[in-house]
């Protein structure tokens, strides 16, 4: 049966029927996300005070005294300003070989293409255990405070721990970004580089990654926005605490101290401010929830704005 | 030394560059040729350990692994089979709800070109994949939950449990937390996914096709139905797996909805447990020699090789039907 025929015996139904069911899904995709967004704001204001940025987690979660949100959100910008760290240069490098010296031919690009593949694919959880499989054995005590005095294991759980793991958990996707901004860098700009005669380096160095600059801090941004909301990496490698390890976690000279000790992020206040971590003060969870929510959206949209900038000077 | 020196580094502008090479050149070649091959050692390390660490669960427990219900830490022994239960059944229903949707949503942004309708879906859309897992299982506790309980659930006992089969699926339980749960908030986890990589494959169907069909007389509906999706079908399959992929992996948000319940139940309103789940609850405090901990290793190891077929097979499809030959 030829197409046209198919058409003929059709009825018309389908037409309406058809752009009615896309609508449908709309108006329930748009009802969950604002019902989402709704609930945060009105269960969540009330709760947002001077107080709740300025004061500790209470030791007991139970009988709706949770305290405040000040360590959590040390903990949060800890986190993401150490695995930035981690991350960076790793995906500024990666992202230079792929799209700069790498030949789609060989196999090293392929391995290479195939693993940062593989590695998007796997779940943070599953890298939270890696992480404290691997960071327990002994030889890295130097990252996190062992545990009980004389174990033959190391604690495996510590911010400078967490921070290396979550920063390996968004490189896949950073890499990927950062790659197709450092190719859409015009082909003049390497030409007229190398007919000034400059080595490669330097053109890479001078030219290449500057104008490349804004789509490498957009995927660092999102990349940032990534560490923030992630709760299973945290909930395996940071402790699953609502406190700082560390005492006096403010004085400069316990900064060692405090980033080889486990710690609390928003993600973890939440939850434990939940039912689900046994704590009883949802609004309080609320209002971290709401606090979380609009540091990441704050995230992407300074990531997209310094994007579209990108685009201008593309243009 | 020579070869490399002569390699066509900048094959992009299709100018072969030969030149002598400096310490610079070799030191940046260098760094980032050693990057790279460290992501390819850290893949290697990471299956290693997790190997290692299930051996000795999967020497000692044998097949018994994978069809066994017990979980027991105190008689030492482990089965998986609640947890990839679990785990396949909540995937499933995630996609079920959310697969449909998702074309939906991608046609809609696709066709209609009023900007007043498409930015602020874009943006609703993006919004939800910005949310934060535990944010979404804060949600579902509170909101997800008790409307499911009270009006959906009881509903569908009622209508769909009636009937002869399907009826298995939906046999009350006095359960807060359940499968279905899970099911749903996976789904609205992973619309923005299937949604966003069904819009570019869409946009990558040729518009010759669609004024082909258009010119045979077929309305904008038979158009997109016989033309446009047909064209983009391997597309959506791999949009398909890459949202199936996250929901598998998924932890925080499914933990605190589903009920940690150990026990198979063909009732999606009964309460389940997933992999990710209990990895969450006992990777912390199971003992770092015995067998449970090496149990979990192997439930991650299953994991990842599920998660490793769907993305592979969801790279091939994407790149097909983009490519546009199938």
């Amino acid at each position: 049966m030829s197409v046209q025929e198919k058409l003929r015996s059709k009825p018309q139904w389908g037409s309406g029927f058809g752009q009615f069911a896309c609508w449908v899904a709309a108006a329930v995709v748009s009802a969950v996300c604002l019902s989402i967004i709704g609930y945060l704001v009105f269960q969540g204001w009330h709760s947002l005070s001077w107080k709740f940025f300025t004061t500790d987690p209470s030791e007991s979660m139970r009988e709706g005294a949770g305290g405040g949100v000040r360590v959590p959100i040390v903990g949060t910008a800890l986190l993401i300003v150490l695995a930035v760290l981690v991350m960076f240069p790793i995906a500024v490098g990666a992202a230079t070989y792929l799209s700069e010296y790498m030949d789609e031919s060989s196999w090293f690009t392929r391995v290479v293409r195939t693993g940062l593949e593989v590695l998007a694919s796997v779940p943070s959880v599953v890298f939270g255990m890696f992480g404290l499989a691997l960071f327990s054995m002994p030889i890295f005590t130097f990252l996190s405070s062992s545990g009980a005095e004389g174990a033959s294991q190391a604690f495996g759980r510590s911010f400078l721990v967490a921070a290396i793991v979550m920063g390996v958990h968004v490189l896949p996707f950073v890499i990927k970004v950062s790659e197709e901004s450092i190719r859409a860098v015009p082909v003049s700009y390497r030409r007229g580089a190398h007919a000034l005669g400059i080595t490669k380096w330097r053109s890479i160095r001078k030219v290449v990654l500057p104008a490349a600059a804004p789509g490498i801090v957009t995927a660092v941004i999102l990349g940032m926005g990534l560490i923030a909301g992630d709760t299973a990496i945290v909930w395996l490698l940071l402790g699953g605490t609502t406190t700082m390890g560390a005492s006096n976690w403010w004085a400069p000279s316990q900064f060692l101290q405090v980033l080889r000790g486990t710690g609390a992020t928003l993600t973890t206040y939440i939850f434990f401010n939940s039912p689900a971590g046994d704590g009883n003060s949802p609004q309080l969870a609320y209002a971290a929830a709401l606090v979380l929510v609009v540091l990441v959206l704050a995230l992407n949209v300074i990531a997209s704005i310094v994007g579209r900038r990108r685009k201008r000077q593309g243009s | 030394m020579e070869e490399r020196s002569t390699t066509r580094s900048v094959s992009d502008a299709g100018v072969p560059v030969r030149r002598r090479l400096r310490i610079g050149d070799l030191t940046l070649r260098g760094g980032t040729v050693a990057v790279s091959l460290g992501l390819v050692v850290l893949l290697a390390g990471l299956l290693v350990v997790l190997a290692t660490g299930a051996a000795p669960a999967l020497s000692q427990l044998g097949l018994s692994f994978f069809t066994s219900r017990q979980w027991d830490p105190v008689t030492n022994h482990f089965g998986a089979l609640p947890y990839i239960y679990g785990t396949l059944v909540t995937s499933t229903v995630a996609l079920v709800l959310a697969l449909p949707v998702s074309i939906g949503l991608a046609l809609l942004l696709n066709e209609v070109r009023s900007k007043w309708v498409r930015n602020p879906l874009t943006v609703l859309v993006d919004l939800l994949a910005a949310i934060p897992s535990v944010v979404y299982g804060l949600w579902g506790l509170f909101v997800l939950a008790p409307a499911l309980n009270t009006y959906l659930a009881p509903f569908l006992a009622r209508t769909l449990g009636k009937l002869p089969v399907l009826g298995a699926l939906f046999v009350p339980t006095p359960a807060v937390g359940n499968m279905l749960n899970a099911g749903v908030i996976l789904a609205v986890m992973i619309v923005p996914i299937i949604t966003a990589v069904t819009r570019e494959v869409i946009a990558t169907v040729p518009a010759d096709l669609r004024e082909a069909s258009l010119a045979l007389g077929a309305t904008r509906f038979e158009s997109i139905r016989m033309a446009v999706l047909p064209y983009a079908r391997s597309g959506i399959v791999g949009a398909t797996m890459l949202g199936l992929g996250r929901a598998l992996g998924e932890t925080i948000a499914v933990s605190m909805v589903i009920g940690n319940g150990l026990g198979i139940s063909a009732s999606l309103l009964a309460p389940g447990y997933t992999i990710p789940a209990v990895i969450a609850n006992e990777f912390r405090e199971a003992t770092s020699t015995g067998l449970q901990h090496s149990a979990l290793l192997a439930l991650a190891l299953v994991l990842v090789v599920i998660a490793l077929v769907l993305a592979g097979a969801s790279r091939l499809l994407v790149r097909r039907s983009e490519r546009g030959f199938r």
